[in-house]
């Protein structure tokens, strides 16, 4: 296996900008998630790493070889599409063969070859078997097999786990992320969904609208967020993201009457961006929910409670203070496309998340605080993490 | 509102039975949902109550009404499809009058539902607005308001939100919640989805095969699954369900699979005794009961990691004890590794015991 990277790589499609000036490095052996909504760029990277695409500037690396003018076969990636893209009527043997009959090689030589990756796979048993006949683990091993016979420097996925079930696309995840770190494959895998890139990921770049927002272990990118975009579209459920204005070390939450002073490092960040409005990112998970009123709390309602078993989550929305006005259409907007939920009645929506068996009702009044050591800070304008 | 009431429902196409015998009661103002997988038979019952299809035997009641006979028409039912199926080129106040409209309600009596309608899902500033120019939260305020100007006794939903993305169901199942228990609106709504279920009902009914397997609250039906599928269909991850063995001596008895023992005490104990498993029975835990502790815990046992998924705010783990495979829940500052050696206890009053032969569980004290 190889060193895949991107240097300063740029693609357009016309006037649309794919990929703007991508420098990425995915290391040997390592498990890489490109990670981002539809029309980020995520699967043009892949596509340009195999090959598929020519970029406009920039150049790919498969190892030491600058390959930017080779073609896909050369390059000697395996691209793997989704799993079960497996010949029906052929058996798992047949399948693995496949590739390799498409270029002369003797018998002799693809059966080694394919009893070599069998034998890894531990799918050898299983040979002589049809796809119908094999479990959906065992489909993917072989579609797997299908790609390692050609011995190639690293594997590009795109969405292999997409159109199966729910339980069985967590099964697979776990099998499919344990399968390539058994094999040190390096792995270039295209995901929108962020759960699949936190826990499949050895490190995840985010893309949105063809730009590198973040690039780091899943760790990194949940707990230090490096803007609004990567706060919000990472974890679940929602961040909380709340419109706010710095003033004399505290912080101001708009539309609400509270005023919040900041401990420890937040105190900082606050102390060097007064009168700034900035963005208060809050995890439901670092959330704390008072039933009688605490000073320097955020005064909101259960909105609405969600039971989800191991866990409960509140919804809740910021009481409006009498003296604000209510959040006209700008509010609204904001709602609709920067990751801030509106209730029905305008209010900004925070969540909590709490044991199973937490007693508050819809409608209930409670004083939220929150774990000032773990609150994101972002530039309300640039939506650029500041702390 | 009214409540509903389904008795001894049958309807098969040809020989295959798609709703067994189902009986249930829904009460006023009450949010239930009924989940299962494709083919359970939740669809069929709710479009029965609808009068879309019409049992081969059986009542339904809404309300005081027998309505088995009755056209849709007639059932006063609002029956709501996917969100999003509003007319585009309309303004909010055109979708939500179209249904008043169509059945030549007096222009008065139109204007003054939907006002009074929009006023309750905060739209009155928005009727004049096209869908289009709408955020997502509020077009489907516009598909609730277009069923409620009718003023149903009921709201029957089909798996409103399937087609969302995740982040925008989450959203919109919280707004729907909201609004539901504000309005006090008896509403029936099927999904597969369980932890949909788990976030919205009031009550679930779990229905496989034709037939209710367990109906609760979500947390009776999380916390005390009446069967293996009920236990298997809840939770992320499902529950851990293992092959497993009772044995006992004078002293002490426990349940064991594979390598994994856990003790066993009175009454779980007494009514495990007086059963008889021919085909065996199933050992279930969740995720979250199954502990990382220290070697030196005096219920600790040896297990191997085989993968660790890390989600943010928790992690779940995928153990080897032996040849069984188990799944624990992490916090997320725990640094674990693939391949690494550790201890785990799994607490006696967290576990479930099945018989494997009925699927049902052995509840304790009930032998």
């Amino acid at each position: 296996m190889a060193q895949l990277a991107l240097e300063s790589v740029t693609k357009r499609y016309g006037d649309l900008v794919a990929m703007n000036d991508f420098t990425l490095t995915v290391r040997d052996h390592e498990f890489l998630v490109l990670l981002g909504p539809s029309g980020a760029g995520k699967t043009t990277t892949l596509r340009t790493v195999a090959g598929l695409e020519k970029p406009d500037h920039g150049q790919v690396r498969i190892g030491e070889t600058v390959v930017t003018r080779m073609s896909p076969a050369e390059r000697n990636v395996a691209f793997v599409f989704q799993f079960y893209a497996l010949y029906p009527f052929m058996t798992a043997r047949e399948n693995m063969a496949f590739p390799l009959k498409a270029n002369p090689m003797p018998k002799q030589e693809i059966e080694r070859r394919v009893g070599e990756v069998a034998k890894t796979l531990q799918i050898g048993h299983l040979l002589a078997r049809k796809p119908g006949q094999l479990s959906g683990g065992e489909q993917q091993r072989v579609a797997l097999g299908r790609a390692m016979v050609r011995r190639p420097q690293a594997f590009l996925m795109d969405e292999p786990l997409t159109n199966l079930d729910a339980k069985l696309r967590t099964t697979m995840r776990a099998e499919l992320k344990h399968l390539q770190r058994d094999l040190g494959a390096t792995t270039l895998y295209v995901t929108h969904d962020q759960v699949e890139a936190l826990t499949m990921g050895d490190r995840v770049a985010v893309l949105k609208s063809g730009m590198l927002q973040q690039v780091g272990t899943p760790r990194e990118i949940y707990d230090r967020p490096t803007n609004t975009f990567v706060a919000a579209f990472v974890g679940h459920p929602l961040i909380a993201l709340l419109p706010c204005m710095v003033q004399d070390g505290a912080l101001a939450l708009e539309g609400s009457g509270a005023r919040i002073p900041l401990t420890g490092a937040l105190a900082q960040v606050a102390a060097r961006a007064t009168d700034r409005r900035v963005t208060l990112g809050l995890r439901s998970e670092d959330v704390r929910m008072h039933t009688e009123e605490q000073p320097d709390a955020i005064r909101a309602d259960v909105y609405a409670v969600e039971p989800l078993g191991d866990r409960t989550i509140y919804d809740l929305q910021i009481q409006t203070a009498p003296s604000v006005h209510a959040p006209g259409p700008e509010a609204a907007l904001i709602g609709g496309g920067s990751g801030v939920p509106l209730g029905s009645k305008g209010g900004v929506l925070l969540r909590a998340r709490t044991d199973p068996d937490y007693p508050l009702l819809q409608g209930e009044r409670v004083w939220v605080t929150f774990n000032h050591e773990r609150a994101h800070l972002f530039d309300a304008g640039s939506g650029e993490r500041i702390g | 509102m009214a409540e509903v009431v389904v008795d001894k429902l049958v309807k098969k196409y040809g020989n295959f039975v798609a709703v067994n015998e189902v009986s249930l009661q829904v009460r006023d103002r009450e949010f239930m949902v009924f989940l299962g997988p494709s083919g359970c038979g939740k669809t069929t019952t709710l479009r029965t109550i609808a009068g879309l299809e019409e049992g081969q035997s059986g009542e339904i009641y809404i309300g005081e009404r027998n309505v088995t006979t009755l056209p849709p028409g007639e059932r006063d039912i609002a029956f709501v499809f996917q969100f999003y199926a509003l007319y585009p080129h309309l303004s909010v106040y055109d979708n939500m009058a179209f249904p008043l409209r169509a059945t030549r309600t007096a222009q008065a009596e139109v204007d003054q539902r939907v006002r009074s309608v929009a006023a309750t899902l905060h739209l009155d500033d928005r009727l004049d607005r096209r869908i289009r120019q709408l955020s997502a939260g509020e077009q489907q305020r516009v598909a609730l308001g277009r069923a409620m100007v009718r003023q149903p006794r009921v709201f029957l939903m089909d798996e409103p939100l399937t087609n969302l993305d995740a982040s925008l169901r989450i959203e919109m199942r919280a707004e729907l919640k909201h609004l539901q228990h504000e309005r006090g609106a008896t509403t029936i709504y099927v999904t597969h989805d369980q932890v949909e279920a788990l976030a919205m009902g009031d009550r679930i009914t779990v229905m496989h095969q034709g037939r209710i397997q367990q109906q609760g609250t979500p947390l009776e039906v999380y916390n005390q699954p009446a069967n293996v599928f009920v236990a298997g269909f809840l939770g992320s991850p499902p529950m851990n369900l293992m092959p497993a063995r009772f044995t006992q001596d004078a002293g002490s008895a426990r349940i064991q699979a594979g390598t994994l023992i856990v003790p066993v005490a009175d009454p779980l104990r007494t009514a495990l005794a007086a059963g008889e498993y021919p085909d065996g029975l199933l050992l279930g835990v969740r995720a979250e009961h199954v502990a990382l502790v220290p070697p030196s815990h005096p219920e600790a046992q040896a297990a191997t990691i085989y993968t660790v998924e890390y989600l943010g705010d928790e992690q779940v783990v995928e153990l080897k004890v032996g040849d069984a495979t188990l799944r624990a829940k992490a916090g997320p500052e725990t640094v674990l590794h693939e391949g690494e050696n550790v201890h785990i206890s799994v607490p006696s009053r967290r576990i479930h015991v099945f018989d494997v032969k009925s699927g049902q569980v052995i509840r304790e004290g009930a032998a």
